[in-house]
């Protein structure tokens, strides 16, 4: 069910190096969480570029959920894995930014443009290139933000529902009714489309008045 | 059987069970909305599990380390222009607490003012036995002392551009780092 198991699953999984880099920074030891960020970069970045759809805005919000991890360590209970308490913080950033990028722009262009990425060079333009990746950027970015927060957990990360609730602070029957939502949604945008492709068609081979 | 469920079998995650397979099967035959939407959910579901995972451009940690660093730099200016603050509200709440207290505004001014009278009045004479002490020494053990002074001044002036220099190329360099990051 998982999407890319074998790149993201060595990154989710809390090994004992990381348990003791943990405890490097409660101990005192600043420079330890840059093993942490170099570890989970990945994962975190992937999240952030999911819900926000940019290279650029995807950074800035992963740079910042490491800061808050950093800033709020001392408060990660180590019962939990890692991951999860990293990547629900970065969820939560995501699903903020979104909120406010609603509150404080009506910028339809931007709204239509999202998971459209630019033409500048970069590493990431040879992915962003992907039509498969579009395509589903696009699809993402027509659900409401906590949906898409939830699917993105849910088919990306593996996250259980009971997980996806202790992460997001919903609960457990609120993520599984969005869950049905969302995946609903994401149905009918799969239909729509296609029978947008075929209307298209359908007027192509028409023929056509002198 | 309502609608919804079939519709709950094909969207949810969970195999279903022998008898619950067969009612599915069933209703699929006959409603076309349920074939679509099983249809447009295997495909999407195909379409997310076939998706790569994006990747930070290079460098990112060094960004990170760039950034925490800024971000603590920011915070200590921060506190000391909190303690700075209230050590100036501080200041002014003793003083006015003294003055009230005191009972004796009217003193408090007259010794403030007498105060000020005597430090310029000690600046005033330090001034003018100074330039009385120069009148006295000879012309070249002054021009000398001139001159010194002139080559003491240039190097503050050197100091403070240097220093200016320094803050312009860092911050430059902070830019920069920021540039990157946005690529």
């Amino acid at each position: 069910m998982g999407i890319n198991k074998t790149t993201l699953e060595p990154h989710l999984e809390t090994s004992f190096v990381e348990a003791e880099c943990i405890q490097q920074v409660l101990d005192g030891n600043e420079d330890a969480f840059t093993d942490i960020v170099e570890h989970f970069q990945s994962p975190v970045y992937n999240l952030c570029y999911r819900m926000l759809g940019t290279p650029q805005e995807a950074e800035d919000a992963a740079q910042e959920s490491f800061i808050r991890a950093y800033r709020y360590i001392h408060r990660y209970d180590s019962k939990r894995p890692f991951a999860t308490w990293l990547l629900s913080i970065a969820a939560h950033y995501c699903i903020d930014q979104q909120r406010k990028r609603h509150l404080f722009s009506v910028d339809l262009d931007e709204i239509i443009e999202f998971g459209i990425t630019d033409d500048s060079p970069n590493p990431e333009s040879a992915i962003a290139n992907d039509e498969e990746n579009e395509l589903i950027q696009e699809k993402l970015a027509t659900l409401p933000t906590k949906d898409r927060m939830i699917l993105i957990l849910r088919y990306w990360y593996e996250f259980s529902e009971e997980e996806i609730s202790s992460a997001l602070d919903i609960t457990k029957s609120a993520v599984k009714s969005r869950l049905h939502r969302a995946r609903k949604h994401m149905a009918e945008q799969w239909n729509s489309e296609e029978e947008d492709i075929s209307q298209k068609k359908g007027r192509q081979h028409e023929p056509q008045a002198i | 059987m309502s609608h919804k469920q079939y519709e709950k079998w094909i969207l949810n995650d969970s195999p279903l069970s022998e008898e619950e397979r067969k009612l599915l099967d069933a209703h699929l035959v006959v409603c076309e909305n349920c074939r679509k939407l099983k249809k447009g959910w295997q495909n999407s579901l195909q379409l997310m599990q076939s998706s790569e995972q994006h990747e930070p451009a290079p460098g990112f940690a060094s960004r990170w380390q760039i950034k925490i660093k800024q971000e603590q730099r920011r915070k200590r200016i921060v506190r000391n222009r909190i303690i700075l603050f209230s050590s100036v509200l501080f200041m002014l709440f003793a003083s006015a607490a003294y003055i009230v207290l005191s009972g004796s505004l009217s003193a408090f001014l007259a010794n403030l003012i007498t105060i000020s009278a005597q430090v310029i009045l000690f600046i005033t004479r330090g001034l003018s036995e100074l330039s009385l002490f120069f009148n006295e020494i000879p012309s070249i053990l002054r021009w000398s002392i001139g001159i010194f002074m002139m080559g003491v001044a240039n190097m503050f002036i050197i100091l403070l551009s240097y220093l200016i220099w320094k803050a312009r190329r860092n911050h430059k360099e902070v830019q920069g780092a920021h540039i990157y990051a946005q690529d």
